[in-house]
């Protein structure tokens, strides 16, 4: 990578953190009125690592996040981001420390894309503007928003209104935001659902790169083999408890994964994958034409 | 995705220099606007005149006396206090429109909305007919703040709920506060006397008719006060547009903003209906033209708007007391007349070219 700022590569702050957990969530339950979404759940994410949060739908990963992002106040246990209590610290501090991608990206107003990413650097006007976990010293905001929008692919819609872009457009701009406010802790809702595969794999390079830096990761994914490539670890979800955490060797393995997603799900190895590669059993079907009654 | 040169993305700002000439074109209009309807009336005072009137007043003499009998006076005491009150109502609206539609992220909300306008005209409403004196002739003003900032409150604390505001509720609240507002002024135009609904009319309608320098030391405070406000939360009103969980995701304090901005709804709106009756559509379209020329961002919509408030505020002012000549058409009713049929072409030419108003 020939950056301006290689997110804060380089000695500094990013060994510091490196030994305490980024990311602490402990005994946490959330409960919307009568249904829990959450019960009693732990996760603990170290700087340099990706947790991929996996789950059929309704599990909780959504509530997860949002819960580690401050959005959801749990009715038990706590969230602890970097130093910060995630429900108790002002939403400007919380801002330094964690970045939030959400599954859908909108807007109300028909800012350019770049107006966008720039809004990534909010966090940081006005005073005490790290480029990046273990970067001093002054930064260039348009040196930071160029570069994260050069990550993601996403130069040539600079001046694109955002609203006129495309689902997938829409999501690399808002992870070019993301990457832009240089947060220890990036916390990604299925970054990549309306990706392309090139842009699937080239994004989570990108996360993984960050992770290489220093940054503690945590990424929603449906898709369980691209969750095999690119994660330290695996949390998998189930009716609101983490039925099981490890590497992702451990947790996807089709006795699990059939029992958890209900539908029968093999696992291979292929060469060109580092991971293992997650396939869903599926009925042949015969040449013959159906009919219908 | 790796081999990233850093491109040569020169900063094409929304054209900075379209901004530029958007600001000089308003305040040359505005300029332009405040002589010629200064010197505009029963009255005729030729434009060097006012100038020069204003000149001296400020220490400057230029040698051109204001020709007309009784020019000097009529000027003074009735044609600037009017055209300057004119240009700070029109500010007021532009803002409090910018304001709302930033908080509720939709380019259609409107201090009408939440009920503001309507609390406002009850609380003067009633003032006109219970006749509460004490208050003196400041009694209709107040009435229309104390109206409008209830109003407000009511629907902001109705729509909270654990520490949060849905946009939708506090919508719906609106309408109720804007029903319970229509009902007070309906029944109290029931209960007035003749005079008294005259009034009611008039109010309801918009005029500035008689507008004296008092009302312009009242209004004009209040509503730099909330341009100054508006200017300041301006950038994080911009982040807002991101929705209320990313813009908290970036640093925002959502709730306190919400707050802070309602307030300042509150206070321009009020001050804006308080001299001079309901005058609708200028918070609606204002903000909406500027917008479409110069890009949503809050810091270069704040000015512009208020420039734009008050050239359009001046421009309505000035056709209503010349279309019909020897009598005033009320203002209210002009700016909805034009305003109306203009924000449904805008409605319109909007959602084809984006597919919608989000």
């Amino acid at each position: 990578m020939s950056l301006p700022h290689d997110a804060g590569a380089g000695p500094g702050l990013g060994a510091a953190v490196q030994d305490a957990a980024a990311v602490r969530v402990e005994h946490v339950s959330v409960s919307y009125g009568p249904a829990q979404i959450l019960a009693d759940v732990s996760l603990r994410v170290a700087a340099g690592e990706v947790v991929a949060l996996v789950g059929p739908n309704g599990a909780g990963k959504s509530t997860l996040l949002a819960a580690v992002a401050g959005d959801v106040r749990p009715s038990a246990g706590r969230v602890v981001v970097g130093e910060l209590d995630a429900m108790a610290a002002p939403a400007r501090a919380l801002a330094r420390v964690r970045a939030v991608q959400l599954q859908e990206a909108t807007l109300s107003f028909a800012f350019t894309a770049r107006a966008v990413v720039e809004m990534g650097r909010a966090p940081w006007q006005g005073g005490g503007a790290p480029g990046g976990p273990g970067s001093f010293g002054p930064v260039d905001d348009d040196a930071l928003v160029v570069a994260a929008m050069g990550r993601s692919e996403v130069l040539h819609l600079a001046e694109r209104r955002f609203p006129t872009l495309s689902g997938g457009e829409k999501a690399r701009v808002s992870f070019a935001r993301v990457l832009a406010q240089t947060t220890p802790v990036l916390l990604l809702d299925e970054p990549t659902a309306a990706l392309d595969i090139r842009h699937q794999e080239a994004l989570l390079e990108e996360v993984r790169v960050c992770a290489d830096v220093g940054c503690a990761v945590v990424v929603v994914l449906h898709d369980l083999s691209l969750a095999g490539a690119y994660a330290d670890r695996i949390a998998l979800l189930s009716h609101g408890r983490v039925r099981a955490d490890g590497p992702p060797r451990s947790v996807l393995t089709p006795q699990l994964l059939t029992e958890v997603y209900g539908h029968p799900v093999d696992v291979v190895d292929h060469p060109n994958s580092p991971g293992p590669v997650v396939l869903p059993v599926r009925r042949r079907r015969t040449a013959q034409k159906k009919e219908y009654p | 995705m790796t081999q990233v040169q850093l491109p040569p993305v020169e900063r094409r700002r929304h054209s900075a220099g379209g901004v530029t000439t958007l600001f000089l074109v308003l305040a040359l209009a505005l300029v332009v606007l405040l002589v010629v309807s200064a010197g505009t009336g029963q009255l005729a005072i030729p434009a060097n005149e006012v100038l020069s009137s204003v000149l001296r007043r400020i220490g400057i003499e230029t040698g051109v006396p204001v020709t007309a009998p009784n020019g000097e006076i009529a000027l003074w005491n009735v044609r600037f206090p009017r055209v300057v009150l004119v240009a700070v109502v029109g500010a007021g609206l532009a803002v409090g429109g910018v304001l709302m539609q930033g908080v509720f992220g939709n380019p259609l909300a409107d201090p009408s909305v939440v009920g503001v306008s309507s609390g406002a005209a009850a609380g003067a409403v009633l003032v006109i007919v219970l006749g509460w004196q004490a208050l003196g002739e400041w009694g209709i003003a107040t009435g229309a703040f104390v109206g409008g900032l209830v109003a407000t409150i009511i629907a902001y604390t109705t729509a909270r709920s654990a520490g949060r505001t849905e946009v939708v509720t506090l919508v719906l609240t609106g309408i109720a506060v804007n029903a319970v507002a229509g009902a007070i002024v309906a029944f109290m135009s029931f209960l007035g006397d003749t005079a008294a609904r005259e009034q009611i009319v008039f109010w309801q309608l918009g005029s500035f008719n008689g507008t004296r320098w008092a009302q312009v030391w009242v209004a004009l405070p209040l509503i730099v006060l909330g341009i100054v406000g508006a200017l300041v939360v301006a950038r994080q009103l911009d982040l807002l547009a991101l929705g209320e969980r990313s813009a908290r995701h970036v640093g925002v304090d959502v709730e306190s903003l919400r707050l802070v901005v309602i307030v300042l709804v509150a206070v321009t709106t009020s001050a804006a209906v308080a001299f001079c009756g309901i005058i609708g559509f200028v918070g609606l379209v204002v903000p909406h033209v500027v917008r479409m020329l110069v890009g949503p961002g809050h810091r270069v919509l704040v000015p512009a708007s208020v420039l734009a408030g008050s050239v359009v505020l001046l421009a309505a002012d000035l056709a209503a007391r010349t279309l019909v000549p020897y009598a005033e058409l009320p203002i209210g009713m002009l700016t909805a007349l034009i305003g109306g049929p203009f924000f449904f072409w805008l409605l319109r030419s909007t959602r084809n070219r984006s597919g919608g108003w989000s």
